[in-house]
């Protein structure tokens, strides 16, 4: 009877929480024994694919029939060429001390040096620049250090390089095995006949890097200025004769290229795009870098290239710039991608974009200028038959406007200039040649 | 019996110990170790150049594969003792007398005021006096020295602010520049020069270089190739390395002198114990190998090929 019953409480007062204790907490996973709990959440909880350590050997305890002491034992040690015997703590099981040799007595290994009789150094070992002394001197260092030729250059009695103290112990090893071996081919595979120590390459190649040891850090960065410098005289040079030259002849600007080292792209042979016009400064300086970056690629494809200059020259205009420059020249019967992308058809494609930019951007400033024109009046306007601008009628076609249109823009100029008065303008002076165009244009077109 | 020995042992010194051990104390076996392939081990390198900056003098030492290069050892006479001294001298001038300890009783009178009594002592010899100001003086120079960052310059450490230090005698002092001076002469020596008192350094000045040109030239000496490895693995010992900020200064002057191509790394244990210690803790460690114990000399060979041969045992 619980204590439930006796105060008649209803049995079922909790239903909720009581069917959450019934349904368990779902367990991750169930720890596995020999763990303590901390420890395997440590490792996420998951039991490791490939268990390292076998969990029923954790418990294991060492068999306890036999009895462990530990005790203060001498012990030889065969590496040893004396009997000297010392002591040192020793666990030993069940009272037998442990056989065998002292465990490290193994590692004691020594580098097989030649060694030579007198009779086989008179006979090919002889050298000019070495005494036998010294010769015997330099083997005995070597077989004490093991080959170590810096601390043998620096133990040495007489100051001889470590280039010199190699050259002479590999030259020394190998006439030894040489003269040693029954034939040649039998020693053809040693190491050491196999591939003679350069000392000249050895003392190359210690000077060099001596050399790059030895600059301190002001040195290193006078050097990046100087370079940075040339980078930059180069690439302006490169930029004004791609201006001035228009065939720029790819083996000359590989050969500039090549003569500085700044550069590491000497081999490629740079686009050539020659812009038969000189355009603006603009358009010739984003050429140079378009040119520049392309450099940086190996291999390109042309039809790549021209998308890169359209780009850039169409950077400047706006979206709806651009859709216009498509539309005229989809009017005109131009491809908006060239078929056959050869050096020509580029160029003259790049043009003409170029040419239509320029058209539109100038008709939109005439337009603007045309607003701003209707609100002033412009006294200063001296072209001869313009009508005044405010009579102008802004829905008049462009077309008649042919003639005046260069006139209307001198006078445009005019009124900008703050109160010159600007001679006659017969002639139309010296329109920019990139002015001709949108003209010659306009007239083959509409 | 493992002993450490400076690094640049004469032949005949190191004969006498042989002699000396084997006679005298008649022990089973002797090896002799260098102090700065002990300090090397004790860091895990074979390899490193070790500075070791004790109270007699500052070595630079380099070690290759467990082996000191002798050609490339470097010493100066600037030690710890030798910053004692100039700091002593400076308070001096200053008119600061350091009484012994020997030389006063403190009395309490009241809780927490205490008065000095002058004890007269006439059976006391000058050099204990030195010594016993000398340790007062050292104590000053590990509580309150530091190394500037830069290299020290009079008139930019005219005004720093002064820390004060009491001595034993109650006495409260005021240290300022000289908190920066003292350390810059282990980099510059000739500063000490301008300390008064101390004219009668310029007999030790000309030969003393500062710790960075020691370094630097140190490494010069050696062999191209391990150059690099000498750089990046750059271990400092001794009492006087446990100076706050030697580390970092040492590190800036040789980034500015060390070739580009290298990498600087200079290494100092944490614990000041350890590095004043080091070359004991390397000892231990190297006595302790499985390897090392075939390397011993022992009594039967010195028996057999004399003293001398401790040359060929101990390299």
């Amino acid at each position: 009877m619980d204590a439930k019953d006796i105060l008649g409480l209803p049995k079922t007062q909790f239903p909720i929480p009581q069917e959450k204790k019934s349904r368990p907490p779902k367990e991750p996973q169930r720890k596995p024994d020999g763990i303590s709990r901390e420890v395997y959440a440590l490792t996420g909880g998951i039991a490791p694919l490939m268990p390292s350590i076998e969990v029923s050997q954790l418990k294991k305890r060492p068999p306890s029939d036999e009895k462990i002491t530990w005790q203060w034992l001498p012990f030889t040690n065969s590496a040893r060429k004396d009997d000297l015997q010392l002591f040192h703590w020793v666990r030993v099981v069940n009272g037998v001390p442990p056989t065998g040799d002292y465990a490290f007595a193994k590692y004691n290994k020594k580098v097989n040096i030649v060694k030579y009789t007198d009779e086989e150094y008179e006979k090919y070992l002889s050298d000019p620049a070495w005494t036998k002394e010294e010769t015997d001197q330099l083997f005995e260092l070597c077989e004490q250090f093991d080959l170590r030729f810096v601390v043998i250059a620096d133990r040495f009695p007489s100051s001889r390089t470590v280039e010199e103290l190699k050259d002479r112990y590999y030259s020394v090893s190998r006439a030894i095995l040489l003269a040693r071996a029954p034939s040649p081919a039998d020693v053809a595979g040693h190491p050491v006949v196999k591939e003679p120590y350069n000392m000249s390459q050895e003392i190359e190649r210690k000077r060099a890097l001596s050399m790059v040891l030895s600059h301190t850090k002001q040195q290193d960065r006078k050097d990046a200025e100087v370079l940075a410098e040339a980078k930059r005289i180069t690439e302006s040079r490169l930029a004004a004769k791609g201006a001035e030259e228009p065939d720029l002849p790819p083996t000359a600007g590989a050969g500039a290229e090549n003569s500085e080292k700044a550069m590491a792209t000497g081999d490629i042979a740079s686009p050539s795009n020659p812009s038969a016009v000189p355009g603006t400064s603009v358009v010739m300086a984003d050429n140079a870098s378009i040119l520049a970056s392309l450099r940086m690629l190996r291999v390109y494809l042309r039809s790549y290239a021209l998308d890169q200059m359209v780009q850039a020259a169409s950077s400047s205009a706006g979206l709806r710039t651009i859709k216009r420059v498509e539309q005229l020249m989809q009017e005109l019967g131009v491809n908006l991608k060239p078929k056959v992308p050869t050096k020509a058809v580029c160029a003259e494609h790049l043009e003409l974009r170029r040419d239509i930019l320029a058209l539109l951007n100038l008709q939109k400033q005439l337009q603007n200028k045309e607003a701003e024109g209707s609100f002033h009046d412009s006294p200063y306007s001296e072209a001869p038959g313009t009508p005044k601008r405010s009579n102008r009628d802004q829905d008049r076609p462009f077309m008649p406007e042919a003639l005046n249109f260069g006139a209307d823009r001198l006078g445009k100029n005019n009124q900008k200039r703050k109160g010159l008065q600007v001679p006659g303008r017969t002639s139309e002076g010296a329109p920019s040649p990139a002015h001709k165009r949108p003209r010659k244009l306009k007239a083959s077109d509409l | 019996m493992l002993l450490a020995e400076p690094s640049s042992n004469t032949q005949q010194q190191r004969e006498r110990a042989v002699e000396l051990m084997f006679e005298k104390y008649k022990i089973p076996a002797l090896f002799l170790a260098k102090n700065a392939v002990l300090t090397s081990f004790a860091s895990g390198r074979a390899t490193s150049l070790v500075v070791d900056c004790g109270g007699g003098s500052t070595t630079v030492a380099p070690v290759h594969d467990g082996y000191v290069l002798q050609k490339a050892v470097a010493s100066s006479p600037i030690g710890g003792e030798f910053l004692t001294d100039c700091l002593m001298k400076s308070l001096e001038s200053k008119g600061i007398k350091i009484k012994p300890r020997y030389s006063f009783k403190r009395k309490e009178i009241r809780p927490g005021v205490f008065q000095t009594v002058d004890l007269d002592l006439p059976n006391t010899t000058e050099s204990y006096k030195l010594y016993s100001q000398r340790l007062i003086a050292s104590d000053i120079k590990e509580s309150v020295c530091r190394a500037p960052d830069t290299p020290y310059d009079e008139t930019a450490y005219a005004n720093i602010p002064m820390t004060s230090y009491e001595l034993p005698d109650g006495q409260t002092i005021e240290i300022g520049a000289d908190r920066f001076k003292i350390p810059d002469i282990l980099f510059n020596p000739s500063l000490a020069q301008i300390i008064p008192g101390m004219e009668n350094f310029s007999e030790v000045g000309p030969s003393a270089r500062g710790l960075s040109q020691m370094i630097i030239e140190s490494i010069n000496k050696c062999d191209v190739d391990i150059r690099r490895e000498l750089f990046s693995s750059i271990l400092l010992a001794g009492g006087t390395a446990s100076m706050q900020q030697l580390k970092e200064r040492l590190e800036k002057d040789l980034l500015e002198e060390s070739p580009q191509a290298a990498r600087v790394k200079v290494l100092a244990s944490g614990n000041t114990t350890e590095r004043r210690y080091s070359v004991w803790i390397g000892g231990s460690i190297l006595a302790s190998l499985g390897s090392f114990q075939q390397m011993w000399f022992s009594k039967s060979e010195y028996e057999e090929h004399g003293a001398s041969y401790i040359q060929r045992k101990c390299p």
